[in-house]
């Protein structure tokens, strides 16, 4: 009987496989899946999006056309309220948005209203970590140095509670580094012009873009800038980090306390998650997972793969669930270390 | 320099590169007529195209584009006075009017003859700064920017009319509408009233469509006539706008060297250059009566800086990956698609390459001026169609100019309230350029200061080319009031003898 119950069993879970795939093909079938992007075109969020969109028909059951559009406000959280709360909740309509709103999310910013435990989380693109560096000529040779020396830093930063803002100010609480982050900077580009024309000692953002887009701050005949500290626990081996400190690491080995560690782990955490993917709430499960799938093969598809090197960036996707997974664990923040970042943040 | 100034050409009229530019020009014409969609929307919907090119290629057909949504934008300003871009608003003030007079033909010949002379000054003024940009670009920093601002803001009186008082309120009125949105510090939500849409404040785009266009539909509606109220034959063509160009060819190559200054410098919107343009039109003038009112002078000015900047503009683009407007930064985009890395080497090892994105500039602008000044005068006629049968076709642009600008319904709100605000402004003799130069200026002041005041203290006020620029910005404020004042010590004197 067991036995018959078992085979009975297995038959109905083999039938289910494409009997669910089949469902999720009829669906999309001569379907479109619109895909609202937080920024306007052009950047970073866009370029992705834009990256695997022609392919990404090809790896989706029922190969629906895949239309993009641009809705930017409010660092993308425009995109992220109107596809939580006002479009529809089929899988036909996702949006592509900045992680750092789930940071905004912990922080308890207004004019955030998804929760994002409840968004369908599609995939990332990066995993990035953030990392401070300066100018040569800024009077410290080395992440110790600066603490040592307790050199005043200026940094410029786009805004308060933002990347190239937590990053010093968290460096500063918890190794005693003087950063002074000036808030501001309209762009990335004219973050970094300020640091090439000496108006400010350095800058803080993620690694990545100083090795790629960057690279000749750091080497070659216009070599301005070095390394101090980069987040994470374990370094990539690259030129650019040798004798550059881990900031968790470091943290570990000066014995800092557990709280502490968790900062700094918050900070970097939407850096691993860098430019997301999700859809809203209530879409079934099957599409869901129909279209992680789809996301993962199609980062992966060659034609993107030569697309990405060619323009000199390093895809790292993650698959939804191991975003939500990280989503979850900011959300989870304990409260009173959530309010300690916030007095840091508010403090400046 | 020279050769790699050549080698850009010669790089323009290969075979495919040409092709290709060609095409973009086409595309550019049809997307760029319509308001609101301008260059950044006509250069983003074709970047998915550009990835399998090679740069030159690509760049030829993006530019291409670019610089003809640059003039097509102020076919629309002259015609309608619905403005194509936020930098064809000042080409409204006097191509309208003009328009209005029966000499749309005559407006549109001079916009376009004058932004192909900007485009040409700008390139040839470009070769020439090439060795000095480098520095010239890093010696402005945060107060540098904020003098400029601030000496936009000073011509605020220029553009004010008859009404200096009512100018100035509105230019203040500007200002404190700049201030909607997340500040730029603390990221604390100003004038929101909770609406994330507001979050980063109010659309230039919508604002300025409804500002200008509202009203010219509203006024079209209560006349129940064509734009156009006389018709004045040969004078109003297209070749007296043409000849107008060279008959005030000192003006057209100033406000080109304007434009190729604010070009060049980073962060420093392309709009502004337009304003000062127009600004320095009028006061380099002697008879200002004529301006608001439909002078060719007044489009002329505007014309030049706009199509002189577009090349310029390209430079801190290439040089710093700082882009001067929002199609730069659409172009910057292009760069990372095409695996360049813009910095220091696009002025030296790649000098040729930047010069043919300054040089596709250039030819597709004289494409684009021959191809429409062959049909110029026909579509100066739309001025003599019946208001009633243009009125739906202009909500739909100015509807859509909203929408295009950001994809969101709420833009359109935000061209209805300016339209009436736009309205109430034109009935009881309120300016509206200083209302946009404003709205313009007004995030460049305040981040500017901020920026200056937590790096410099109050020092950096005396920061050379800080004062320079403040010394510039006194003579803009006093020179017409001491000219006026010479001119009426000087009259009692000629009266006896006459």
């Amino acid at each position: 009987m067991v036995k018959r119950v078992l085979v009975l069993t297995a038959g109905l879970l083999f039938l289910a496989g494409p009997a669910w795939a089949d469902a999720v093909a009829d669906f999309y079938k001569g379907k479109q899946i619109r895909i609202v992007v937080g920024y306007g075109p052009g950047g970073t969020t866009d370029l992705t999006t834009r990256l695997i969109a022609p392919v990404l028909h090809k790896y989706i059951p029922g190969s629906p056309r895949i239309v993009v559009q641009n809705k930017s406000g409010g660092g993308s959280a425009l995109a992220a309220n109107t596809v939580f709360n006002n479009e529809r909740r089929d899988g036909t309509v996702m949006a592509a948005i900045s992680s750092s709103l789930v940071m905004k999310q912990a922080r308890g910013v207004a004019g955030i209203k998804f929760d994002g435990r409840k968004f369908n989380w599609v995939a990332s693109a990066f995993r990035a970590n953030s990392a401070c560096a300066v100018r040569t000529d800024a009077g410290v040779k080395s992440f110790a140095d600066a603490v040592k020396t307790k050199k005043q830093l200026i940094v410029s930063s786009f805004d308060k509670g933002g990347l190239s803002h937590l990053e010093p100010i968290f460096f500063n609480a918890i190794f005693g580094s003087n950063f002074k982050a000036v808030t501001g900077f309209p762009s990335g580009g004219a973050q970094r012009l300020a640091v090439k024309n000496g108006e400010v000692n350095g800058f803080c953002t993620t690694f990545q873009t100083m090795a790629s887009t960057e690279i000749a701050m750091f080497e070659g005949e216009g070599k301005c800038c070095r390394v101090l500290i980069i987040a994470g626990e374990k370094k990539e081996n690259h030129p650019l980090l040798e004798g550059v400190p881990a900031a968790e690491a470091l943290a570990k080995e000066q014995g800092k306390s557990k709280e502490e560690l968790a900062m700094l782990r918050a900070m970097n955490a939407t850096n691993q998650i860098s430019i997301v993917h999700t859809l809203p709430p209530g879409v079934p499960k099957d599409r869901v997972e129909a279209l992680r799938d789809g996301f993962a093969k199609a980062y992966n598809d060659p034609q993107v793969q030569a697309l990405a090197k060619k323009q000199n960036r390093n895809l790292q996707p993650r698959r939804g669930d191991g975003v939500a997974k990280i989503v979850e664990d900011l959300l989870n923040t304990p409260k009173p270390l959530m309010d300690k970042i916030k007095a840091l943040i508010d403090k400046g | 320099m020279l050769e790699a100034f050549v080698t850009g050409l010669i790089q323009v009229f290969d075979q495919t590169t040409f092709l290709l530019m060609s095409i973009g020009i086409f595309l550019g014409f049809i997307v760029g007529i319509l308001p609101g969609i301008g260059s950044p929307g006509a250069v983003a919907l074709m970047l998915p195209f550009i990835f399998e090119m090679d740069p030159v290629q690509a760049f030829a057909f993006l530019l291409g584009m670019y610089a003809v949504t640059g003039t097509t934008g102020d076919i629309t300003s002259i015609l309608f006075g619905v403005p194509g871009e936020v930098v064809s608003t000042a080409t409204i003030i006097d191509g309208h009017p003009m328009a209005k007079k029966g000499e749309a033909g005559r407006a549109l010949g001079a916009a376009l003859m004058s932004s192909l002379v900007g485009a040409i000054v700008g390139a040839f003024s470009l070769a020439l700064a090439i060795p000095i940009v480098t520095p010239l670009v890093l010696s402005f920093k945060s107060p540098e920017f904020f003098s400029l601002a601030i000496l936009g803001i000073c011509f605020l009186a220029a553009l004010s009319g008859d009404n200096k008082l009512k100018g100035v309120l509105a230019g203040g009125l500007g200002l404190v509408l700049s201030t909607v949105g997340l500040d730029y510090q603390e990221n604390i939500e100003r004038y929101t009233f909770g609406l994330v849409n507001l979050w980063e404040g109010v659309g230039l785009i919508a604002a300025a469509v409804g500002l200008f266009a509202v009203p010219e539909i509203v006024e079209l509606w209560v006349k129940g006539s064509a734009i156009a109220n006389t018709k004045v034959g040969k004078l109003g063509g297209v070749w007296q706008g043409v000849k107008d160009t060279f008959v005030h060819i000192g003006i057209t190559v100033r406000c080109s060297m304007i434009g190729t200054f604010f070009g060049l410098v980073p962060g420093v919107s392309a709009a502004l250059s337009q304003w000062v343009s127009y600004a320095h039109a009028v006061q380099s003038t002697r008879d200002k009566s004529g301006f608001g009112k439909g002078d060719v002078r007044g489009v002329l000015g505007p014309g030049a800086a706009n199509n002189s900047g577009i090349g310029a503009a390209m430079i801190p683009t290439v040089a710093f990956g700082v882009p001067g407007s929002a199609t730069t930064a659409i172009l910057l985009g292009a760069f990372i698609i095409q695996g360049l890395q813009p910095g220091p080497k696009m002025l030296t090892e790649h000098l040729s390459l930047t010069f043919s994105f300054v040089w596709l500039i250039v030819i597709s602008n004289i494409i684009t001026v021959v191809l429409c000044l062959l049909f110029l005068n026909q579509l100066a006629k739309i001025t003599q169609v019946r208001g009633s049968l243009l009125i739906p076709a202009l909500f739909m642009l100015i509807y859509l100019a909203g929408f295009a600008n950001t994809g969101s319904y709420f833009a359109m709100t935000t061209t209805l309230v300016f339209g009436v605000m736009g309205v109430v402004m034109v009935n009881h003799g309120w300016p509206r350029p200083p209302l946009v130069l404003g709205l313009v200026l007004g995030s460049l002041v305040e981040r500017n200061l901020f920026i200056s005041y937590e790096i410099y203290g109050l020092w950096f006020l005396t920061r050379p080319i800080v004062m320079v620029t403040f010394a510039v910005a006194l003579v803009v404020i006093f020179l017409p009031g001491l000219q006026d004042w010479m001119a009426k010590r000087a009259q009692p004197k000629e009266e006896p003898g006459a």
